[in-house]
């Protein structure tokens, strides 16, 4: 590759990274509405969906990995990192076999299986860290907040791709 | 390419199974009997009809939740975490499940009868 290529994919992994925080940050200020630990919309997984779709494996875990780790330090929250981590690794290996399996245009049912395997992995990081079966009783909570806000943020991702037919990955 | 009829139909069948199951956590028989756990080992185990009101500090790594019981129920009342999902979580008896603090590693929950599986629903 060109190093000017290498550049122009660098400055769009960075303003996608940039736009995953913003949108983690705003999230960040809206309360809640179901106190269960691990219940978000996840509106920055908007972006990720959307990478998985138009970036290399490793480029969507390098996105995903400087949001997560950043969102840490202005969440003021890394006591949760290891289950945003173990949460993103399950959705990012999840959805990178299955976008050959569906098309993008039904992108949201890929955002679907991202966001419930990214459940499943945040209650396996749970399992390890606070050592008790009692956080499986989550379980079910989690798959089916995971399936509506996989189909919300993966519709959301899929009209940003309506409105910029010609995606920020190509020139 | 999967076949997108079946790839929606296994969208369909996730979000009816986890819907009802999430309907049966919450409705399901529970005892009186509440553990608190920190970090993986059980601290207290109360009987929740039999237990005075008070609360309790408990720590760890330095980190304080201040667990309520008042007239046969339990919540917790003040934690150091950034999040407050435990006291937000309000009473155990209307949680649906554990009260959980992820950062101080803390679970309240109703003891099980019948060992893991009812858990795991």
């Amino acid at each position: 590759m060109q190093r000017q290529d290498r550049t122009a994919r660098l400055t769009r992994l960075a303003l996608l990274s940039a736009l995953a925080l913003i949108i983690f940050v705003v999230e960040m200020q809206i309360p809640s509405p179901v106190p269960i630990p691990g219940v978000k919309l996840g509106l920055a997984n908007i972006i990720t969906v959307y990478a998985v779709y138009h970036f290399s494996c490793g480029e969507v875990v390098l996105i995903v990995l400087t949001r997560v780790l950043l969102g840490a330090i202005f969440g003021g929250n890394p006591a949760v990192l290891p289950f945003s981590l173990t949460g993103a690794a399950f959705c990012i290996a999840g959805m990178t076999v299955l976008k050959r399996h569906i098309d993008e245009k039904d992108l949201w049912i890929a955002s679907v299986f991202g966001a419930v395997l990214h459940n499943l992995g945040q209650t396996a990081a749970a399992l390890i860290v606070m050592r008790t079966a009692a956080v499986v009783a989550y379980l079910p909570m989690l798959i089916f907040s995971g399936c509506i806000a996989g189909t919300f943020t993966g519709l959301a991702a899929q009209f940003m791709i309506k409105k910029f037919p010609r995606g920020i990955d190509r020139k | 390419m999967i076949n997108r009829k079946l790839l929606l139909s296994a969208v369909i069948i996730m979000f009816i199974v986890s819907g009802a199951a999430t309907a049966y956590m919450y409705l399901r028989p529970h005892g009186r009997t509440v553990e608190i756990e920190s970090g993986g080992r059980i601290l207290y185990t109360i009987d929740l009809d039999r237990e005075k009101d008070r609360e309790i500090v408990i720590e760890y790594e330095g980190r304080k939740n201040t667990v309520v019981i008042s007239s046969g129920d339990i919540c917790v009342r003040e934690a150091d975490c950034p999040d407050h999902v435990c006291i937000r979580t309000g009473w155990l008896s209307k949680a649906g499940g554990p009260i959980v603090c992820l950062p101080n590693r803390l679970v309240i929950r109703y003891k099980e009868g019948g060992g893991l599986d009812a858990a795991a629903g």
